[in-house]
């Protein structure tokens, strides 16, 4: 007989060297690549309750954590760059202008109760959220279609400047330049509903939501839990996940203790439990850090006398360290604020140096506008218990602020107090975080614009020409470096007539656990994640 | 007896809508608008908007005739429209009292048991080191602040050895009802462990006890019949205003819980600024507390023959 030495046979050779590799890309295939199936367990940490779950019936951050999920819009923001991709629009074409906006809608897209998704559906969302029946939330995004004023007052049967072209073809025109138009299209507040539904179930829709979305509605026990599925006919595939259970959690050290013991996959971190995080090497590594789009400031009232004085308002910002207070008191989950746009805003100013600490020029400006520390400028602040943009911020800076000329006392209130007492001008400064808008002249305008009025977010009453001239000039430019020139210039003027104490830019942090993955920082806000991209592998416990 | 209950029952109704009328109009005269925080920012910013809501949950009508509407519809059994839910506040209300009730009841069966046990081990015992152990064991129990009480237990049965869960309701499951009952009843059986330890050592050194045993009675019935149902009635007297009490502390434990019952969402109503569901849930607190204030009293008259109520 013939024996055959396989050790020596080349080809044995070859095969078991193909066969190892073989099996080693596998298994880093297996580490590397998504997986279907498994339930994500994500909470609801803001202090808002799940009231309904129609897109313009809400504007709370807590809604639209899910109703982004359950909905689409003709656009959407990419989590992780913050730009505006398409979503139900393929495509769109913007006229020469800037008052036309032709958007070419996806073909075989249908909603979670299988009717198809038409040109139609969007022309009765937008006429739905003008209906001044619904009181909608969403107003705001539309107002700037021609003829929305005369269809909301009933002029109107129809909204004029919407044409339906066919199907899958929609042509919207402004009644006035809007650059932010396409911001407004991708706000979750106007997402696309299913009009055959919607008539069908009238005002119950908030309770049994259709979307076109990546996750359809399952269940939702209010104030405790919403869970929705994975959808199927999702246009861009069913998302990996199976289901996503949202635990409406509120409590920080609560939320914490859940998450350590496993009960949740995911954690918006506090200040208090940053640092604790960071140190830990169980999880500093499972941190997603990004710069939001808030500001934590402090609000002047320009109406009132103490503050007409340009020199007392650049004291208050030379004369507190809101580097140190950011690393000690907030323990470093903050950037230090050098003006109003943050660094994940495109208009972000790199060279803008802001106001370092500086008490020897905080007091000199102080002593020229006529105060010392022994005859000082009484200031009142009012503000939340919020450690990171409420009093607790203001008793740090108590002592920087009387050792350069002001007195200050300071007053509790709640959010709702606060609310009303903003909008009225009830105060003389208050501490809060402001912002929250992705375009950088909506984040600058809604607050310092003169045309803006105080109950519509410009509290202080803040107003100087040179400001709104750039910004009206910003508004009505197309060519966007163009216009991130004039917002630049307009934050400029603003930084050096400040308007308020710029403190800090919120560092918005999320920690998750090892078996989750997609998680993205979003500067727009942190818990709007991309869920249909998220999975989660095989040590997971709810896999 | 009957004559007695429906005279309490007339002063109790007339004791709740002078709480509720007082509650009205502190809460619309409080600082916070309703219509204003129904959207954030975005939406505030426009007028109009805030005009139609205010509308819709007819905030724009005077005061008075607010009140008024509030009133009759309440004759009728109407608790109104919760503004943040659009749900009748009574379809509000109803899931999460039994929500609260299961953390209620547990904790009341454990926080009764466990205390008249303690205490009366406690007093049969006393001057020992078991009577020593087990009073500084109350005193910490009842001065405990519940919100860190109900923190350390999380972090030791759920954090630490990963015995419990955490939080929620777990869809129903008992598991998720031990940790906020626990929290919830440890003050309460420290309180009832301390009554019932003082109100045993009193019936201890009465007469008719020393009588008893003087009797040759052996001591379980010398304790039970004797010393124990005698006591009861201090005893009844604190569980009862324990009971009525601990509706309003379930407003701390639920939050630390994320437990979906009244008092998180008188919480959020607060919040919120939602009038007819504050109004809902303080009516149920107060009827809670004045039935069963009035149950511990006709509940005297069986245990103490002397008591008579006609």
């Amino acid at each position: 007989m013939h024996r055959i030495n396989r050790v020596n046979n080349p080809i044995f050779i070859i095969s078991i060297i193909i066969m190892v590799m073989f099996s080693f890309s596998i298994s880093v295939m297996a580490e590397e690549s998504e997986r279907y199936g498994g339930t994500l367990n994500y909470p609801l940490p803001y202090q808002q309750s799940i009231t309904t779950l129609e897109p313009g019936q809400s504007s709370d951050v807590t809604q639209a954590i899910i109703t982004k999920s359950i909905f689409s819009n003709l656009v959407r923001y990419n989590e992780s760059s913050g730009e505006i991709e398409p979503d139900l629009a393929e495509s769109w074409e913007i006229s020469e202008n800037g008052l036309v906006y032709t958007f070419h809608l996806r073909e075989g897209v249908t909603f979670h109760n299988g009717e198809a998704f038409t040109a139609e559906d969007v022309q009765f969302t937008f006429e739905r959220i003008l209906d001044p029946e619904q009181a909608s939330t969403a107003v705001a995004t539309v107002k700037s279609i021609a003829g929305s004023e005369a269809y909301a007052d009933g002029e109107s049967d129809h909204l004029s400047g919407l044409k339906i072209i066919d199907d899958h073809t929609l042509k919207i025109t402004l009644s006035e330049l809007d650059v932010g138009f396409l911001n407004s299209m991708a706000d979750e507040l106007a997402a696309i509903m299913p009009k055959d539904y919607t008539e069908k179930v009238g005002n119950d829709f908030g309770m049994n939501p259709v979307g076109t979305g990546p996750f359809q509605f399952a269940e939702m026990n209010q104030d405790e839990n919403v869970i929705i599925e994975a959808f199927e006919d999702y246009y861009n595939g069913r998302p990996y996940l199976d289901q996503i259970e949202f635990l409406v959690m509120t409590e920080a050290s609560t939320r914490t203790a859940s998450f350590r013991s496993g009960q949740l996959d995911i954690d918006l971190v506090s200040p208090a439990q940053y640092k604790v995080f960071k140190n830990d090497p169980q999880y500093k590594d499972q941190l997603i850090e990004v710069s939001e789009v808030w500001i934590r400031n402090v609000m002047f009232n320009m109406d009132n006398e103490k503050f007409q004085d340009k020199r007392v308002r650049q004291a208050f910002n030379y004369a507190i360290d809101r580097q140190l207070i950011v690393d000690k008191l907030l323990n470093g989950k903050a950037f230090a604020a050098t003006g109003w746009l943050p660094p994940s805003n495109i208009a972000y100013n790199s060279q803008l140096e802001g106001y370092a600490f500086n008490p020897e020029k905080a007091r000199s400006l102080m002593e020229a506008a006529g105060y010392t520390p022994e005859n000082p400028l009484e200031i009142h602040i009012i503000g939340t218990t919020n450690p990171a943009w409420g009093i607790p911020i203001i008793e740090a800076a108590m002592p920087y602020l009387e050792d350069v000329g002001f007195e200050i006392t300071s007053e509790v209130v709640d959010g709702a107090t606060w609310s009303t007492r903003a909008r009225q001008g009830d105060f003389e400064a208050f501490i809060f975080s402001l912002g929250g808008h992705a375009s950088p002249v909506k984040q600058l305008a809604t607050t310092f614009w003169s045309e803006i009025p105080r109950s519509a977010g410009n509290y202080g009453n803040y107003n100087n020409e040179e400001f709104d001239k750039y910004i009206k000039k910003a508004m009505n430019t197309v060519d966007l470096e163009q216009r991130i020139e004039y917002i630049q210039m307009a934050e400029k003027i603003l930084v050096e007539d400040p308007g308020a104490w710029f403190f800090n830019y919120n560092k918005a942090v999320m920690i998750h656990k090892p078996w989750v993955h997609g998680i993205t920082g979003n500067a727009l806000e942190m818990t709007y994640q991309p869920f249909h991209k998220i999975w989660i592998d095989d040590s997971s416990p709810r896999k | 007896m009957l004559i007695y209950v429906i005279r309490r029952l007339a002063q109790s109704a007339a004791a709740i809508l002078i709480l509720l009328t007082i509650l009205f109009f502190v809460l619309n005269v409080l600082p916070g608008d309703a219509a204003l925080l129904a959207g954030d920012l975005r939406m505030a910013k426009n007028e109009e908007v805030i005009e139609n809501i205010r509308s819709k949950w007819g905030l724009d009508k005077p005061l008075h005739i607010r009140y008024l509407t509030y009133m009759g519809n309440l004759l009728k059994g109407d608790l109104g429209t919760s503004y943040r839910t659009s749900n009748k506040v009574i379809d509000l209300i109803i899931p999460k009292l039994l929500s609260t009730l299961k953390i209620v009841i547990t904790a009341f069966i454990a926080a009764v048991i466990a205390g008249i046990l303690l205490g009366f081990v406690a007093a049969l015992y006393r001057g020992t080191l078991i009577d020593i152990i087990l009073m500084i064991i109350a005193i910490l129990g009842i001065s405990m602040p519940r919100f860190w009480l109900g923190l350390m237990l999380m972090y030791y049965f759920a954090v630490i050895h990963n015995f419990l869960p955490a939080s929620g309701t777990g869809g129903g499951s008992f598991l998720f009802i031990i940790l906020p009952a626990l929290t919830l009843s440890i003050p309460m059986i420290a309180l009832i462990a301390r009554t019932t330890r003082s109100s045993v050592l009193d019936e201890i050194n009465h007469d008719h006890v020393r009588t008893a045993r003087a009797k040759g009675l052996s001591n379980s019935t010398v304790n039970i019949k004797h010393i124990f149902r005698n006591s009861l009635l201090s005893i009844i007297t604190i569980v009862g205003l324990q009971l009525g009490t601990i509706f309003a502390n379930t407003v701390v434990v639920e939050k630390v819980f994320a437990w979906p019952g009244i008092g998180d969402l008188v919480v959020n109503s607060i919040f919120k600024r939602d009038i007819p569901a504050i109004q809902g849930c303080i009516l149920v607190f107060a009827l809670c507390f004045i039935l069963i204030n009035l149950f511990v009293d006709i509940l005297y008259a069986f245990l103490d023959p002397r008591i008579s109520y006609s």
